[in-house]
Order: structure tokens, then C-alpha cells, then sequence
């Protein structure tokens, strides 16, 4: 098939991992996130994040075993149909994640950089920006935020560093949170926040060896989880819990904060930079699996006559919720939805592949 | 009838579904067509009826000669051969008024088949003469000389040269062709056996001699500067090398000068620009590979590697592309380039273009190809990443601390030559609160009087500083740079007082002009000084959101680009090993492997531990 992309390796893996996981940093989750975690947010990265890298694990062990992607392999395992409806579940995950991002980017960019740009020419800047980079194909969306990897940290890294004459240590506590019950339940429930990163399963095929997935998802995601916490930690340190349910961006708020002396003050403008280059990546990567499963549910040889026609249906229902809370509200019960193709599917296909592979050698010991 | 609305509606949806376009005069459209397409061909055409009975006739011919040349054999081997000699006469005297009658059907069929170029010599001068003289269009064509002599010998043998006047070497030709042809006294009878060879042999005291029996290869040499010498009775001709046209010497180089390394620069002559990289690389494995391109000006294009290390699926595809070019005239390795690379629409160069010969040696041996085309004293270097491009040619020459300073200096200033002005612009329009208040009211200060918004003051100097350097470089001799200082200083000056500019602006626009010029390759600029517009004219509608797509545009094409199948942002972006040599530059003696992205013949460079000379020092010093 024509939209089968070529061999990925390790840098596209770890910017695919971190693409998918890196822009709930950017967008009004850390608010929601610590509205259910209270003062102990900071550990819900860490959860979450051992979550999926399990997850990618369990999977990564069946690629090794059966060679194929996602979907190829739940065919093997649990039949066509199944592989069918596996595969209508994830168009609709990155479909959603597609059409979230580019309602609470393209809303957000109005509130933080162009206030008087119409709505529609947001929108359609970001879906035409994910488009074009969708043309370019999977492997330069991983190699693109590979090497802007270091610049994104790195900023992110200097914003949350430069708030430090606001840290108060003493807004970190109480240390246990909302009760390690809440915490628990709410941590699993939020592990859905991170299921893009089912994408390097999804390309399993075009990476090298089932070990690239393995060191994407280790350093990708298990970076970004701790660089979530660290922000977390630094958010609460400068906001509080209470204040800070209240932010709605949280980065930016950090950001426009900082006043070190009389010329590094502000810099907002440098996360801005940041904002959009995540945001229109993240949709074109989210955009590029739900095609490639389009693609492949439909038997499709390839993929690029799609482009525009499913960048205008995320445009449209983009902009069908009538605002951008009704967004952050539907975002909360996707995610928790989400928990099912981020944990439960891969444990299920787990089990599949070690029962086969029983039955496999009790019929070869028969022989 | 009252015209009311549903007349109208009515009328306005006829107009709609029945558009007829308004019968204006059509415009004038320039004839593509052309009288000459549609009249019959110059060249005659084959008869491919008339050839058919010719060669026929011919082969007729051949076979009895061939029954004969068996029947002579047996005779003669036989002990009654004496008996069979008057029959044997008789039959050969036949078969030579037959072949005196075949030979202008033997002279019809060689000419009706094949054009000029593809005829093979013929025995007779005047013959050989009239098909040089279609090929040349002579006498239209002044340059081609035909210059008739008689080689000195008994008989004397009526021959002609030929060659391109200014093309050969005048005292060469004389000295070492005409003079020892003509000349020479040969008492002795030439028409002998191999004619040509004896002449090559006792005659011609030149190195580069060859025989040549078809008028394409003849062609071919004439073109390059050889003289081809045709003889009366011989179905072949001698072409000895008299190239020796006028051009430049081996000079400075002009365009990437350095302040440490090797002073030498490639000149517009083939064999000493291969000459030169061959002096620096002295190794059996170079492997220089000539390929002729274009069909109507065949240059030779060479093809240089070094045979034990560049990846052979790469050569071959650099030849198979080179090869595969289909144009009629190729005059610039730039050219060249274009027809060959993989994407020759993006304005980012994809292959570093050197006036250095000991750039070449340096990259040769790194495991790349370097493509020479002949009268172009520039090479190109296949395939290169976008970090090539900011490295100098005295980067190995210096200590690293300085070099990876510099190198951080042009990436620095490539950064602000692409962004200083879109920049400003987005946060003067849209993110006044990233400056500090002082700033900002300065600013506002020395624009107060300024009647232009802040995109078009920064065009208006863009604009200029771009003809400034345009004519800098136009301009002949000294006064270019004089023009260049002048019109900057007096300009920007004007523009201030004029109102028309603010201060900040001559700032930002001469500061990243100057920026421009850190970048060492002159495309590479050229093609950032485009895109700096675009960021422009996006900053300034969409402030920095637009100057940020379009960065993030720029990313993901340069990520998508290959140059000759490497991936243009290699080894950053896909990660491989490199080497210490991509924006930093490491020590020269821990560069031990070559760039693993070139997947080469022979990865190391040298050992482990290179500076030997240490580890003996070290042994030495630990013996008691």
C-alpha cells in the first residue's frame, strides 16, 4: 500500500511519543486535571505515564512476536471483524483528538495572540497548517518535532525556571492530595489524556524493531510525563491549588508571569512560538492515523485524495460545540472512554497473543 | 410591461444557467505554430526499398567472395594447383570488375542508411571531405579549418586536417603534426601495410594519438580541440590531441576565501581541475568517471569517488541520473544540478557547490561524489545535509574552539537574517508586552514622524539593501563595493531624514543584512533571503502565530527534503552518527568514523587512538 510509511526509527519514534503527549501540557487539561488531584496533580503524569508505557510494552512484546501493526495483528489474533471494529474505535480516538485540538488551539490563539482575527480564520489556519504537514507524511511529522525536541523542552524549561521568585514550596501541601482513593481512581480514569501514543502501534510496522517502540516510548513518553509533573509541581508552587482550577492556560499564565528584571519579563511571546508549532503538529499527527485507518479499514490505496476532505470535516465539527467549555467538558468524558484503547485493548490483545502462541506450540509438540 | 422584481429574478437566473461570455474581439495570442514544422525534412530520408535491393546485391557479392577466398584455399593447399590457375584467374578477375561496378552501390547504401555522423570514412579524400563538410556546415561555419597538405613519402599522399580554430593549440599543431608530415623526408613507399599505424609510429612525435574510422568519434575529438588527419586511399583517420584553447590559470579562490588552507581554485579547464583534486588525493582508488552530456554540445562531465569508500548504489545512481539527462545543451554545473537533484523546485540547495579544490579532496574522503563539468570551475559535492552548508573551508585548518565560535556565529546568523525583521514586525504590531517599556516608547518615539507602517518601511529597506547588493555585484571592478558602502551609507542617511524610515528599521535591516552575509554558501543565503519576505509578509497579518507556521513550514520541508537520497536534516533529524562534525566541530584526531547516514564502503577514518605518538609517550613514561 502507497500510504504505508517508509522504516522510522528512534528519533521519529520519540517525536511521534512526544507529540501525542506533550500538548496536554499546552491546553486547558493541567486546570481540569488539578480540579481532581488537588495538591498531588504532579503524580498523575507519573501514573499515567507507567500506564502507557505498559501498555506500549505489552504491545511492542506482540509485535516481536507477530509482525504487522495494530490492526494487523488484532486481525491475526481476534478475527476481521474485530479488526475492523479496533480499527472504527481508533479513527474515532484520533478523530476526536484531531477535532478537540483544533478547537482549543484555534480558540486559544484568539484569546492569547489575535483577538480580533474572525474565529473561522483561526480554525482554518490550523486545519490548513495540519493539512499541508499531513502531505508530508508521518515520518517528517516525527522528525520535525525530533529536532524541535530540544527547543520545546528547553523553553518550556526556562518559563518554569524563570516563575521562581513566586514559588511557594507551602501551596504543595497537603501532600496526599484529594485521599489516595481519589487519586487513584482519577489517575486511571486520566490515562486516557495520553492514548495518542498508541500511534507508534498503530505505525509499528514502519519502525525498525519492536525495541525502537520500546526506546520511543520510554524516552518519549516517560520524558514528557516528567516533565508534566515538573510543571505541575511549578504551577502549584506559583498558583495554588484553588487559583490555579482557575487558569485556563496554565503555560501561558507561567509564562506571562515571569519578570526576572526589567528586560526578561513577559515572555509569553516565546511560548506563543511554541504553542503553535505543538498545536498544528499534534493535529496533523492525530489527522495522519485517523486517514491511515480510513485508509486501511477501506482497503485504500492511499491516502492523500483524503487530505482535504477529512481536514473539512475536523474544520466542521470543530466547530459545531458552541463553545470552548462545552470542548473541556466533552474532552473529560473522551478521555475516560479513552482508557479502553489505552489499556484495556492492549492487555486484551496481550492475552490473545499468549494463548495463541500456547496453541501454536501444543500443535507443533503433536506433530 | 413593468420591469418589477420577478422579471429581474428571472433575468438574473437566466444570465446565471445560461452564461454566454460577452463577444469581445478575442486577444492576441502569438502563433505557436511554426511554418518550418510542417515543411518536409532538410535530410533525405532512407529508402528503405532501394537500401533492401542494395544490400541484397551487396551480400550476393560477399557470398560469392567468400566461395571463392574457399575454393583459393583449397586449390592452393592441393598439389594441382597449376592446373586450376588460368579458372582461378579468370574468376578473380570477374569478382574485381564486379566490385568496381558494386562500389557506388557500396557508397549509395552507406550514405541512404545512416546520417553523416553515423557513416564510417570512405577511401576516397574528396568522399570524406564533402561528409565533413555536411557535419561542419561548411563554409558557412568560419571556425572549422581545413588546411590540405601532402604527406612527404613516394608517392606523396594527398591528406587534409581538420580542426576548430582557437580550440587548438596553434604552435603544437604545427610543430608536432604538420611539420613532421610535411616536412620530413620520407624516401619511402607509405602505401604499405597499416598505413595509419606506420604514420603513428615513425611519424607523429605527439603522446595523444588514436586512429578513428567513424566521423562520430572524429567529430567528437574535433569538438574537444583535436585535429583530425585524413589521408588519400585510407579508410581511417589519425586524431592527435592539440586542445590548447586560451583560459584563466589556476587562481585565488574568488568566491569562498579563507584565511588558512590551500589557496588554489578550480579554472574553466577540465584536466586541471581534475588534475588539481588529484594532487591532493593522492590515491589509485580516485576513480574520475567521464559522462558526455547534452545531445547537440556534448560536454564531458566527470564523475569523481573514491572507489574503496563511496557507496556504490550512489555512484550508480549519480551516473544513472547524469545519464538519464535529455537536453541539448548543458553549459553550468548549476544546471546540471537541476536536471539531477531530487527536488529541483525547493529554492534550499542540495548540493554543495565549491571553488576549493581542497574542499573536494576533504568531502571525497568523507565518502561523497563530485560532479566536474567541463569549462565550470565550480564542483558540486553530492549528497550534503543542510549543516554542510555552514561549515567554511578553513573549518579543519583551525583549532575547534575557534571554528565551533564561527560556526555558532553563521547559524546565529542565519537565525537572525531569516527572522530580525518578520520579528520585529509581529511584536511591534501584535506582542508589544515582550518589550520593555523604555524599548517600546523609544520606538514609538522615532517613528512619530514616520508617515509608512512598520511592514512597508522594512520592505522599502529590504528592497533597497537587495539592489544595493545586486549592484554591487553588477557594478565592474572596485567601484562595486565603493557603491555598496556609499549607497547604504547615503541611503539609509536619506531615508531617516526623509521621514520615510524610522532609525530601528536601518538598525534591524543593515544588522540582518550583515547577518546574510555570515552564511558561507551563496544559495543557501539566497534562498533564506526569499523566505525572510514570506515570514514578512505572514508576521505582518498574523503576527507571530504566522511567523511561526511558517517556520514550522520550513521545518517540515527541510525534515521531507533528500539530497541524492540522504535526508536533508541528517544526522540530527533522522539521529545518526556523525561524527563529530554537524553544528559543533570536535577534535580532528577523535573524528574516527566517516557520516554513518552515507552508509560508505570503509566507515572508520582511522583508528582508535590516532595520535600514536601519545600512547608511545605514555608507555614510555610508565616503564620504570
Amino acid at each position: 500500500m502507497k500510504y504505508e510509511p517508509g522504516r522510522m526509527g528512534t528519533s521519529e519514534g520519540i517525536g511521534l511519543a512526544v507529540i501525542m503527549t506533550i500538548t496536554s501540557i499546552f491546553v486547558s487539561s493541567p486546570a481540569f486535571i488539578l480540579e481532581k488531584m488537588g495538591p498531588l496533580a504532579w503524580v498523575l503524569p507519573l501514573i499515567a505515564g507507567t500506564i502507557i508505557i505498559s501498555s506500549i510494552f505489552l504491545l511492542a512484546h506482540i509485535f516481536s512476536r507477530f509482525p504487522g501493526n495494530l490492526i494487523s495483528i488484532t486481525e491475526q489474533l481476534l478475527g476481521k471483524a474485530a479488526a475492523n471494529v479496533i480499527c472504527l474505535y481508533y479513527i474515532f480516538v484520533f478523530f476526536s483528538l484531531a477535532f478537540m485540538g483544533l478547537r482549543e488551539f484555534s480558540e486559544n490563539t484568539l484569546l492569547i495572540a489575535l483577538p480580533l482575527v474572525d474565529f473561522n480564520t483561526a480554525i482554518l489556519w490550523y486545519g490548513l497548517g495540519a493539512a499541508v504537514i499531513v502531505y508530508a507524511g508521518i515520518e517528517t511529522i516525527g522528525r520535525v518535532i525530533y529536532l524541535a525536541l530540544p527547543f520545546i523542552i528547553g523553553l518550556i524549561l526556562i518559563s518554569l525556571i524563570a516563575t521562581y521568585p513566586l514559588w511557594e514550596v507551602n501551596y504543595l501541601f497537603p501532600w496526599q492530595g484529594y485521599g489516595i482513593n481519589q487519586i487513584a481512581e482519577n489517575s486511571v480514569g486520566l490515562v486516557g489524556m495520553q492514548v495518542g501514543v498508541i500511534i507508534l502501534a498503530i505505525f509499528a510496522s514502519s519502525f525498525q524493531t519492536a525495541r525502537t517502540i520500546k526506546t520511543a516510548a520510554i524516552f518519549g513518553v516517560g520524558g514528557i510525563c516528567i516533565l508534566h509533573s515538573v510543571f505541575f509541581i511549578v504551577f502549584i508552587m506559583v498558583f495554588g491549588t484553588k487559583v490555579g482550577m482557575e487558569r485556563f492556560l496554565p503555560l501561558f499564565e507561567l509564562a506571562r508571569l515571569v519578570y526576572l528584571n526589567h528586560y526578561i519579563q513577559h515572555i509569553e511571546a516565546i511560548f506563543i512560538f511554541l504553542w503553535v508549532i505543538v498545536g498544528i503538529v499534534s493535529i496533523a499527527a492525530s489527522l495522519f492515523a485517523s486517514l491511515f485507518l480510513i485508509s486501511r479499514l477501506a482497503n485504500l490505496a492511499t491516502i492523500r485524495p483524503l487530505i482535504p476532505a477529512i481536514t473539512f470535516i475536523i474544520v466542521e465539527l470543530s466547530c459545531l460545540p458552541p463553545d470552548v467549555t462545552t470542548i473541556i467538558k466533552l474532552a473529560a468524558k473522551i478521555y475516560l472512554s479513552n482508557f479502553f484503547g489505552a489499556f484495556i485493548l492492549p492487555i486484551l490483545l496481550f492475552i490473545a497473543a499468549i494463548i495463541k502462541d500456547r496453541r501454536k506450540k501444543s500443535c507443533t509438540c503433536e506433530q | 410591461m413593468v420591469d418589477n422584481i420577478v422579471f429581474k429574478l428571472y433575468r438574473s437566473a437566466k444570465n446565471i444557467l445560461g452564461y454566454q461570455p460577452p463577444s469581445t474581439p478575442s486577444p492576441f495570442v502569438l502563433d505557436e505554430r511554426r511554418p518550418y514544422d510542417s515543411q518536409p525534412s532538410a535530410e533525405p530520408q532512407p529508402n528503405n526499398e532501394k537500401s533492401l535491393t542494395d544490400l541484397t546485391t551487396l551480400l550476393r557479392y560477399a557470398n560469392r567472395l567468400k566461395d571463392f577466398a574457399g575454393r583459393l584455399d583449397t586449390v592452393l593447399r592441393s598439389d594441382s594447383w597449376t592446373e586450376h590457375a588460368k579458372e582461378i584467374k579468370l574468376e578473380f578477375t570477374a569478382l574485381d570488375k564486379q566490385l568496381c561496378q558494386l562500389t557506388p552501390v557500396l557508397l549509395r547504401y552507406d550514405q541512404s542508411n545512416t546520417t553523416p555522423k553515423l557513416q564510417r570514412l570512405s577511401t576516397s579524400i574528396e568522399e570524406n571531405r564533402l561528409t565533413l563538410e555536411i557535419i561542419y556546415h561548411l563554409p558557412r561555419n568560419n571556425d572549422i579549418r581545413i588546411r590540405d597538405f601532402s604527406v612527404a613519402g613516394n608517392p606523396r599522399v594527398k591528406a587534409f586536417a581538420v580542426f576548430i580554430a582557437g580550440m587548438v593549440d596553434d604552435k603544437l599543431l604545427n610543430s608536432s603534426v604538420l611539420k613532421p608530415l610535411m616536412l620530413f623526408d620520407y624516401s619511402r613507399e607509405l602505401y604499405d601495410n597499416d598505413f595509419t599505424g606506420r604514420i603513428i609510429r615513425e611519424c607523429l612525435p605527439s603522446t595523444q594519438v588514436k586512429r578513428s574510422n567513424t566521423f562520430a568519434s572524429l567529430e567528437d575529438s574535433v569538438n574537444s580541440g583535436a585535429t583530425a588527419i585524413i589521408f588519400d586511399g585510407i579508410d581511417e583517420a589519425i586524431i592527435v590531441g592539440t586542445s590548447g584553447w586560451e583560459h584563466r590559470g589556476i587562481d585565488r579562490p574568488q568566491i569562498e576565501q579563507s584565511v588558512q588552507g590551500s589557496q588554489a581554485a578550480f579554472s574553466e579547464n577540465f584536466q586541471v581541475n581534475t588534475g588539481l583534486i588529484r594532487s591532493m588525493l593522492r590515491t589509485s582508488d580516485l576513480i574520475i568517471e567521464t559522462v558526455k552530456v547534452g545531445t547537440r554540445s556534448q560536454i564531458n562531465c566527470a564523475i569523481m569517488y573514491i572507489d574503496s569508500i563511496a557507496n556504490t548504489t550512489l555512484v550508480d545512481e549519480a551516473r544513472r541520473r547524469i545519464q538519464g539527462i535529455a537536453t541539448d545543451y548543458i553549459g553550468d554545473t548549476g544546471e546540471l544540478m537541476q536536471f539531477i537533484e531530487d527536488h529541483p523546485s525547493i529554492p534550499f540547495p542540495q548540493s554543495l557547490s565549491t571553488e576549493r579544490p581542497d574542499r573536494v579532496a576533504g568531502h571525497l574522503a568523507e565518502g561523497r561524489i563530485a560532479i566536474l563539468l567541463e569549462g565550470n570551475p565550480f564542483v558540486h559535492i553530492i549528497p550534503v545535509s543542510f549543516f554542510s552548508f555552514f561549515h567554511s573551508a578553513e573549518d579543519f585548518s583551525l583549532n575547534p574552539s575557534i571554528v565551533n565560535f564561527m560556526r555558532i556565529l553563521r547559524l546565529l546568523g542565519a537565525l537572525l537574517s531569516i527572522l530580525l525583521p518578520s520579528l520585529y514586525v509581529a511584536i511591534s504590531y501584535f506582542h508589544q508586552e515582550a518589550l520593555p517599556t523604555e524599548l517600546l516608547l523609544a520606538i514609538a518615539g522615532s517613528r512619530e514622524n514616520v508617515a509608512f507602517p512598520t511592514w512597508f518601511e522594512i520592505l522599502i529597506m529590504e528592497f533597497s539593501f537587495e539592489l544595493i547588493r545586486e549592484a554591487g555585484i553588477r557594478v565592474p571592478g572596485f567601484l562595486g563595493s565603493s557603491i555598496g558602502i556609499v549607497g547604504a551609507l547615503i541611503l539609509g542617511q536619506a531615508a531617516v531624514y526623509a521621514h520615510i524610515v524610522s532609525p530601528i528599521i536601518v538598525v534591524i535591516v543593515a544588522s540582518t543584512g550583515l547577518a546574510s552575509f555570515s552564511i558561507p554558501e551563496y544559495r543557501m543565503a539566497a534562498s533564506i533571503r526569499i523566505i525572510r519576505f514570506i515570514l514578512l509578509a505572514f508576521s505582518t497579518a498574523f503576527g507571530l502565530i504566522g511567523l511561526a507556521t511558517i517556520f514550522l513550514g520550513m521545518a517540515v520541508l527541510l525534515c521531507r527534503i533528500k539530497s541524492f537520497g540522504v535526508p536533508y536534516m541528517s544526522p540530527v533529524s533522522p539521529k545518526t552518527i556523525a561524527g563529530y562534525d554537524v553544528v559543533l566541530r570536535g577534535p580532528i584526531f577523535q573524528q574516527k568514523g566517516r557520516p554513518e547516514v552515507l552508509n560508505v564502503k570503509d566507515q572508520r577514518r582511522q583508528p582508535i587512538i590516532s595520535r600514536i605518538w601519545e600512547k608511545i609517550n605514555r608507555r614510555m613514561m610508565d616503564k620504570p
